[in-house]
């Protein structure tokens, strides 16, 4: 038996793989990369110290949070039991950014490894079906030092901005 | 032979004609001719520098009182410690030789150190709060009636805890600034050098570390008990202690650290609290210039007053025109 291919088939399967091609990037594209900058100095407030700039983001499952080094001695590390179950765990080498897809919606709560004690922390509000499942239990976590302080302002600033509905 | 007395006429002597016409037309003031007879002289002169003695020695002591308020003065200590106090909180930060501290805290050297005898840098990267609790893992700390104690003794029931937010040691070569809480976050938390060298050993560097402990008797008396060991009971150590409210310094207090005699940081009272840094910063300089240009001008007033009191500058007589008839 042998499988036969007309003029039309062809030139119908050629065009559509065509357009595939031509649209995957765009689709690709539509997914938003996002960025954190990892800084010793806040840009608007010299006072505060070793912070993530913005500390709260919100963003679409399959966005690309992109964490960058501007200032050595940091790090992103995804902070344990502030991640919605199925999420997958993340943290970059000191000084080093790291780009990280979040396909999972919830409360993603991450800090600086060794500066976490000092408050630097953020929040990552990934939007969708089940978004509220690991609320309880993020804001449920004991928090070091001055993240208890950080946290505490985050999770204020969060409800203010009616994220936590 | 009868004495005759010189009589002193109780009138007032007549003034000169020219004096009377100065008097009518101010504008035309004679021009001192010659100088003034040597012991006058001497006198003015003197006046004028024990005046400039005066501004300067005053100018000097303000500078000095401002320093001070400053905390920028006096030798250097074997421990700071800097403490900012928030309405809900207290933050301690020391800073000082790496080697001294952790003997005089007796804490175990070797948490500090590699197999090797230096500072592991690397490990550091981790996070470096156990250390800053097995630092002051000897020391205490009571606000008011609180004992303020650290986390491991949580189970006794503390209201307050006192944790450890970060610590970090620096080659001693390297300054690093430790004035306020916002240097002393830097201090505990960021390398000085992009290269951290390897062979660091604790008698070449130095140590920083921070605390905070969630109170809402953060204004009270703070009292800090050193650890009973020899190196307590030895001398002490001594300290300086920069108490800052809300980002404002209230008092800088030196003292020596005993076993026997817990350093005591008075309470903050609503009279002490200022409104912001800034405002300091405004009015320390604005009172210093107030001050100096007030004496300056008091001063000069004065002698101005004083030589125009002892009449011309010049004893020589004026010859002038007959007065004009009225």
């Amino acid at each position: 038996m042998t499988a036969s291919i007309n003029r039309r088939t062809f030139v119908i399967s050629t065009g559509a793989i065509a357009a595939a091609s031509f649209a995957a990037p765009a689709l690709v594209k539509a997914e938003t990369t996002h960025e954190v900058q990892m800084l010793n100095v806040h840009p608007d407030n010299p006072r505060q110290r070793n912070v993530f700039a913005p500390r709260i983001l919100v963003v679409q499952p399959g966005d690309t949070v992109s964490f960058v080094s501007v200032n050595p001695s940091h790090n992103s590390a995804s902070s344990e039991g502030m991640l919605p179950e199925g999420a997958e765990p993340w943290a970059s080498q000191i000084s080093q950014g790291i780009d990280v897809t979040l396909t999972v919606p919830g409360y993603y709560g991450y800090q600086c490894t060794p500066h976490v004690g000092l408050g630097m922390v953020g929040l990552i509000v990934v939007e969708g079906e089940g978004q509220a499942n690991n609320l309880e239990t993020a804001r449920g976590v004991r928090q070091r030092g001055m993240a208890s302080r950080a946290w505490n302002e985050i999770w204020e600033e969060a409800e203010a901005q009616g994220l936590l509905g | 032979m009868p004495t005759t007395l010189p009589v002193r006429s109780t009138l007032p002597k007549r003034r000169p004609a020219l004096e009377n016409w100065l008097k009518v037309n101010p504008r035309v003031q004679p021009k001192p001719e010659g100088r003034l007879p040597s012991k006058r002289r001497f006198r003015w002169g003197l006046r004028h520098e024990a005046l400039c003695f005066v501004l300067v020695f005053l100018a000097t002591l303000f500078t000095c009182a401002y320093a001070d308020a400053s905390g920028q003065v006096g030798s250097d200590p074997m421990i700071e410690i800097i403490i900012e106090r928030r309405a809900d909180s207290v933050e301690l930060y020391f800073g000082g030789n790496a080697s001294s501290m952790i003997a005089y805290f007796s804490a175990d050297q070797t948490l500090f150190t590699n197999g090797s005898g230096h500072v592991p840098f690397d490990a550091f990267q981790s996070g470096t709060w156990l250390l800053g609790d097995a630092l002051l893992n000897g020391a205490s700390l009571s606000m008011g009636s609180d004992l303020v104690t650290l986390p491991e003794s949580l189970a006794d029931g503390s209201p307050v805890t006192l944790e450890a937010t970060s610590l970090m040691l620096h080659p001693a070569t390297i300054t690093v600034p430790f004035q306020d809480s916002v240097d002393a976050v830097m201090a505990v938390s960021i390398c000085a050098v992009l290269d951290p060298p390897t062979d660091l050993r604790l008698q070449e560097a130095n140590l920083y570390a921070g605390y905070i402990a969630f109170t809402d008797r953060a204004y009270d008396e703070i009292l800090l008990r050193s650890p009973n060991n020899s190196a307590s009971h030895n001398g002490g150590v001594s300290v300086r202690v920069r108490d800052y409210a809300n980002g404002s310094l209230i008092g800088v207090w030196e003292q020596t650290w005993v076993a026997d005699r817990p350093i005591r940081v008075e309470p903050v009272t609503t009279r002490d609290l200022p409104t912001s840094l800034s405002s300091l910063a405004v009015l320390y300089p604005l009172m210093g210039f107030v001050l100096f240009f007030g004496l300056f001008g008091t001063g000069a007033l004065i002698l101005s007053r004083r030589h125009s009191d002892q009449g011309p500058t010049t004893p020589q007589p004026i010859q002038a025109r007959a007065l004009p008839p009225s």
